[in-house]
């Protein structure tokens, strides 16, 4: 399903996780892949361990870092789409139950 | 029979105690013949074939012994050794060295590649590299200025990040005189100065040879630093489960929140004491902040 501003997203459970100074590692078991997150893709991260409205990830993004929403807004969808892709979140249509 | 990383072997013959302070035991025990089941899942190199699942794992030696590891979650660890004519302080010594390392993920303990050494008694330095970069070389060379020996090889980190000692022999090629024993061609001895217990890591160094390199030490940013952690850990196709999995990363996590050198250098351009001596000059500059990482 692809992301929109609309969906829903959440981390699955067939995975671990490790900040470190801002920055995060995730291996998905599934894959038995690790995946590198810089300090923004870490913040989207850290927010994903329960249903989390992409409307409201985009806000935390906007409200920490110095982008515009529109850069943002492409930039958060196809990231959460990669990871989407890579079977690590798992979208949801609408707002979290 | 003792054994190492705090992990005791009960029932073997006598071997030196490393002094550690146990967390765990194997009962070891002889069988006259060789009964291996079929595992779920096998690896197989030149002269050895290995099969496992989550509870046990076998090894066979093509003209040798075998071992049957048993490691149910109650803690009641057993290995029967089929020796098939070798001597019992060989397949012991193989044993320790060659087979408990495997095991060590199932006593909380993570497996990293590399060598280890303590040049303060407090903190462990890890030496990490791919194959002939010079971890043993690094080690007998900080052993020859008066280091303690803490790992060779294969190095057991709990979840705090702290090193347990290896077994008190060890296999290094550079070690050119003293050898006890024999261990898959490697010269196996007593190392002269162990821990007796665990040491908190205070860095890492990760080995870097390439030809026209200048000799230097550079710290690692975080992200490369548990990147290059990771990729050290031993036999991580082992023991899968998310419980496990999450452990190691929590371990690999601890020993990359601390200072991790990346060290350059040209092998044919620069002696074993010239590298550490910019991998001393290094350590002593850092100082150790309180890292910040987590695992979920």
């Amino acid at each position: 399903m692809a992301v929109t501003m609309d969906s829903t997203v959440v981390a699955v459970s067939d995975q671990v996780s490790a900040t470190m100074q801002g920055e995060a590692i995730v291996l998905g078991l599934e894959k038995g892949m690790y995946y590198g997150l810089d300090e923004v893709a870490a913040l989207v991260w850290s927010l994903l361990g329960e249903p989390r409205p992409v409307a409201e990830i985009k806000g935390r993004i906007v409200a920490e870092f110095d982008v515009d929403e529109s850069t943002c807004e492409r930039d958060l969808v196809a990231f959460l789409d990669d990871m989407d892709a890579e079977g690590l979140i798992e979208v949801r249509d609408g707002q979290p139950d | 029979m003792s054994g190492g990383y705090g992990i005791d072997v009960i029932g073997g013959p006598s071997w030196p105690s490393s002094g550690n302070i146990a967390i765990g035991s194997i009962q070891w025990t002889e069988a006259p013949s060789r009964n291996l089941p079929s595992l779920s899942d096998a690896r197989d190199g030149d002269d050895w074939r290995l099969e496992y699942d989550e509870d046990r794992f076998w090894v066979s030696l093509e003209g040798g012994a075998s071992y049957m590891v048993e490691l149910p979650d109650d803690g009641a660890a057993t290995v029967t050794a089929v020796l098939e004519g070798w001597p019992l302080e060989k397949a012991s010594l193989f044993f320790i060295l060659g087979l408990l390392p495997l095991a060590l993920p199932r006593f909380g303990l993570t497996p990293l590649h590399g060598a280890a050494y303590s040049t303060d008694g407090v903190t462990a330095c890890l030496v990490m590299g791919d194959s002939g970069t010079g971890k043993s070389t690094t080690l007998a060379t900080q052993i020859s200025r008066g280091a303690t020996f803490l790992a060779d090889d294969a190095c057991a980190i709990d979840q705090r990040g702290s090193l347990w000692p290896a077994p008190p022999y060890w296999a290094s090629r550079d070690e050119p005189s003293g050898a006890d024993h024999d261990y898959i061609g490697k010269a196996v001895h007593r190392a002269e100065r162990t821990a007796d217990g665990p040491l908190d890591v205070g860095c890492t160094i990760v080995l870097r040879p390439e030809p026209g390199s200048a000799l230097g030490v550079e710290r690692l940013p975080a992200q490369e630093s548990l990147l290059a952690a990771i990729a050290n850990q031993r036999s991580p196709w082992l023991f899968t489960s998310r419980d496990e999995q999450a452990r190691r990363l929590t371990a690999t996590t601890a020993v990359a929140g601390r200072p991790v050198g990346l060290a350059r250098y040209d092998q044919d351009r620069h002696e074993p004491g010239e590298l550490v001596d910019a991998i001393d000059a290094w350590s002593g500059s850092l100082s150790h902040p309180t890292p910040t990482s987590s695992v979920q």
